[in-house]
């Protein structure tokens, strides 16, 4: 446990995971407190903040706190879903891939490649053509972007699994009779955790940014609340070009302070794992 | 005394270089034979093949060309699947030269031993198991509650070493390669490590293919001794022999190269 | 077997992979609507024929054409052969919304406003953010090196759209730009002098969020770049034999530029796709606003025309940049040229 109470003597990553941890617990525990429905009309449209309505009113007359604490929780979970299945795809293939070698190894990284070039953005505006809007819920979105997103770090994996795979110690393990599974779980992926996290907090962010990406072109979130849509109904409703910048800086700045923590988080474990382990 | 390893031509030739490739042979068509209880040593300079020879026989890298029979068996073609390839590890096992980079740096000592049943066809429950891993452990010298439950980068370069060693005595393997045990640790230490090999031959009667650029070394604890340049064996005899009437020039310089030191500081 | 010339393996690899790709995305894209329970696809045409068109003539007209081209009382592998021919015969048939345009025409129209935007904006953040990652390197771990770096890592998170927001807001706030446009609703797209001046005042605020996010993505990697490079010896001895930092500076510059210029042709690429948003945010009339307005009209001719040629630029874009990448970098070309 000496690892954490290290880590935690870094500035960065305190500050970072503080931040991080706020933001959850506003999506997580905010609804609870913050009673009102996000999809009540509870006011004339554009009412500005007031102290009943601390971030005012939307364009559809709707609570604008409570869109965005709904937002929040249901672009966390956009994220981990998003981010897991990335996560398992990279790291599954990216250490079979080294470990195999071979015929195994030329496929998947040919496999990757495309997954790198096609974007999330063309997979999606192919199916929002046809998909019911209805259709378009937290679980579909996530797993778009997901299926997306791993081909780059699938390839990094594959990398610093390559490097590990020279060390002596990996040469001990087959003489001990390890097999190829046993080598990637007990040998590669203790090693690259830090790096797995690090990666796990990059997929997460950035899988929270496609989806407001994703939803602003109009082929992203329709059924559940996340912070892309709360940003879709502004642009929609043309909330920008009137000022009313309520709709518009709440959820902007939670995204900005997501990626900016969970990018000091990924920092602070690559700049504390990478020298110590060598081969990282 | 019985031939347990023999090797026929053995040859291993790298391609570097990505684009425009270049050949390096670290192993030219090499032959000899091991036999059963006896000490051997390969002896040459650094890049000779050494290691490289060494882990061909373990089955580490798969050589260019040439036979390693173990046995009688074709271990690059006979073997087939785990339960061949256990048998052979069983039977044949390895040292290596570097007590650092030989251990996770993510495991402890006891999951580093226990590794070692894999290798193991008969079941084994947990108490036998820790007893056996611990009596490895004093064989070497280490006292098992000290270490067992420590990370890699809490023991010494020299308690490490005899980690390695420990988990030889817990495989009982017929033959071992120890490649350069002794050049990475301290020098005061390494009669001790030296020790625990003569142990290992009269207590289980290992075989043990021990490989080193130190003539001295060689001549200490050899029966034979195998003179490796360049990727070929250029001279083999016993460590008299070698000694008293080199035929190569090779060997007359390493053997110049000896500190005449050397032999008070053994005995 | 015959040596084949290394270099040409290169390329025909590269140029393989570009082509499965292709396939792939195209495959996706043929196959998704179709193998989703209940054929969307039918479904989609049918709701296009009721609502597209008002006057009975054009609806017979669209629906001959949806027909001829999607054929869906075929059988699958035919539509499939058919799609593929008239991919690559770059025959992307007809939108609905603006019947009777070909999607190549419609393209065509939006396309230039785009690369206008586009390519002055990336070269000049590509300028920019090479000469600020140089001076961040060469100052490492000094005062202009603490502030640059978190304030390059931050614009490189921000998405451009997001400063987009902001800057629209604040053209809002202050007037002091236009928010939204290309130019102002009573202008005619012209080569007139009042126009240009018309379309630079609308310009400017699109530009600034696109040239200021991506600044900070080649500030960072010009960083590390050139922080490799002052790392080698030979950066040793230029400063051993006392050459001016000025004069390291600039060379610095031209050594760590080499891959920044892969980078270069990779973001040009992408850019399309990538800047989406942000002209939906200024409705900007590129391409952007142009697949904004197909998505909501539902005009599925158009959303894939526009996909196939988004993908066919970033495919175009990383097949160049592997290229340029073998010829332009020395020990590369060395390589080959020893054969
Ligand atoms: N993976 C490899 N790729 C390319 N060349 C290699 C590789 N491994 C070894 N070599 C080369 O093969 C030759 C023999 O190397 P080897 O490690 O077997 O020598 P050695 O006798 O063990 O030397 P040392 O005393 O330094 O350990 C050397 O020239 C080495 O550079
Ligand atoms: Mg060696």
């Amino acid at each position: 446990m000496s690892i954490l109470t290290d880590l935690f003597r870094i500035p960065k990553f305190v500050a970072g995971l503080a931040i991080f941890l706020t933001i959850v617990a506003l999506g997580l525990v905010g609804p609870l407190i913050y009673r009102v429905s996000p999809t009540d009309i509870v006011g004339p449209r554009y009412t500005p903040p007031s102290p009943s309505h601390p971030l005012g009113i939307d364009a559809l007359g709707r609570d604008v706190l409570a869109q965005l604490l709904y937002g929040i929780r249901g672009s966390l979970l956009v994220g981990a879903v998003a981010a897991g299945i990335a996560l398992g795809l990279s790291l599954f293939l990216g250490t079979i891939a080294a470990v195999f070698g071979g015929l195994v190894d030329k496929v998947i990284m040919v496999i990757s490649e495309v997954f790198i070039i096609i974007p999330s953005l063309l997979l999606m505006m192919v199916l929002a053509a046809y998909l019911s809007p209805g259709a378009r819920n937290i679980w579909l979105v996530g797993f778009v972007i997901g299926i997306t997103s791993w081909g780059g770090w699938a390839r990094g994996f594959r990398s610093r699994t390559m490097s590990i795979l020279q060390s002596e110690f990996i040469k001990m393990a087959i003489l001990s009779g390890a097999s190829r599974v046993s080598i990637i779980l007990r040998d590669i992926v203790p090693i690259i955790s830090p790096y797995i996290l690090a990666s796990f907090a990059m997929l997460f962010t950035s899988a929270i940014t496609a989806e407001v990406g994703l939803t602003i072109v109009g082929v992203g979130m329709t059924k559940d609340i996340t912070l892309g849509l709360i940003l879709y109904i502004a642009q929609l409703y043309a909330n920008i070009t009137q000022g009313i910048w309520w709709t518009v800086v709440p959820p902007t700045l939670v995204m900005i302070l997501i990626y900016l923590s969970l990018y000091l988080v990924a920092i602070s474990l690559d700049e504390y794992f990478s020298p110590k382990l060598g081969t990282a | 005394m019985s031939t347990i390893l023999e090797v026929k031509n053995l040859a291993k030739i790298y391609e570097i270089g990505y684009i425009r490739k270049r050949q390096i042979v670290a192993v030219d068509k090499v032959s000899f034979s091991v036999k059963k209880g006896e000490i051997i040593s390969l002896v040459g300079e650094s890049g000779s093949g050494k290691t490289t020879t060494a882990r061909m026989i373990l089955r580490l890298i798969k050589p260019t060309s040439g036979v390693i029979k173990f046995m009688g068996r074709d271990i690059w073609r006979d073997l087939r699947g785990g339960s061949d390839l256990r048998w052979y590890w069983r039977n044949v096992n390895g040292v290596f030269q570097d007590p650092f980079s030989s251990f996770n740096p993510t495991h402890r000592i006891r999951d580093f031993m226990y590794r070692a049943f894999n290798l193991f066809n008969e079941k084994l429950d947990r108490d036998t198991k820790e007893r056996l891993v611990r009596e490895a452990l004093q064989m070497v010298g280490l006292i098992p509650d000290e270490v067992l439950n420590r990370r890699p980068f809490e023991l010494s370069g020299g308690m490490r070493q005899r980690v390695m060693i420990a988990r030889i005595f817990l495989i009982r393997p017929m033959l071992v390669i120890a490649d350069e045990p002794t050049s990475m640790i301290d020098a005061t230490l390494r009669l001790g490590i030296l020790r625990l090999f003569s142990k290992l031959r009269e207590e289980i009667g290992t075989t043990i293919m021990f490989i080193t650029h130190d003539m001295g070394l060689a001549y200490y604890i050899s029966d034979r001794i195998m003179v490796m340049y360049r990727g070929k064996i250029i001279e083999e005899g016993t460590p008299d022999e070698i000694v008293n009437n080199p035929k190569h020039e090779y060997t007359r310089n390493l053997l110049d190269s000896i500190p005449k030191l050397y032999t008070s500081w053994f005995k | 077997m015959p040596k084949i010339n290394p270099f040409i393996v290169f390329i025909l690899k590269r140029l393989g992979i570009m082509v499965l790709s292709f396939f792939v995305a195209s495959t996706i894209m043929f196959l998704l609507p179709r193998i989703i329970p209940g054929n969307p696809l039918a479904v989609k045409v049918y709701q296009i024929l009721q609502q597209s068109a008002s006057n009975p003539e054009m609806i017979k007209s669209v629906e001959k054409m949806l027909m001829d081209y999607f054929k869906l009382d075929r059988p699958l592998y035919e539509q499939y052969f058919d799609f593929l021919i008239n991919l690559l015969h770059g025959d992307l048939g007809k939108s609905i919304t603006y019947f009777p345009r070909t999607v190549n025409e419609i393209v065509a129209m939006y396309l230039p406003w785009t690369l206008a935007l586009l390519v002055p904006a990336i070269i000049a953040s590509w300028i920019v953010g090479n000469y600020v990652g140089v001076i961040a390197a060469m100052n490492r771990g000094k005062a202009v090196d603490k502030v640059l770096l978190p304030l390059l890592a931050a614009l490189q998170g921000t998405p451009a759209y997001v400063f987009g927001m902001y800057l629209v807001l604040l053209a809002v706030a202050t007037k002091w730009f236009p928010a939204s446009g290309a130019y102002s609703p009573t202008a005619i797209p012209s080569l007139s002098w009042s126009f240009i001046v018309d379309y630079l005042h609308h310009y400017i605020l699109p530009f600034l969020s696109i040239f200021l996010t991506s600044l900070g993505g080649w500030g960072l990697s010009m960083r590390n770049i050139a922080i490799q490079e002052l790392s080698m010896d030979y950066m040793d001895y230029a400063r051993v034999i006392g050459i001016s930092p000025r004069k390291t500076q600039s060379y610095l510059f031209r050594l760590s530029a080499l891959p920044q210029i892969v980078g270069l042709a990779i973001v040009l690429g992408w850019s399309v796709a990538g800047s989406i948003i942000t002209e939906i945010i200024f409705a900007y009339p590129g391409i952007g606003t142009a697949l904004w307005s197909a998505i909501q009209a539902q005009d599925y001719m158009l959303i894939q025309g526009y996909f196939v040629i988004l993908i066919g630029t970033i495919l175009l874009a990383n097949f160049i940049s592997e290229i340029i990448f073998a010829v332009v970098d020395p020990r590369v070309r060395y390589a080959y040229a020893g054969e």
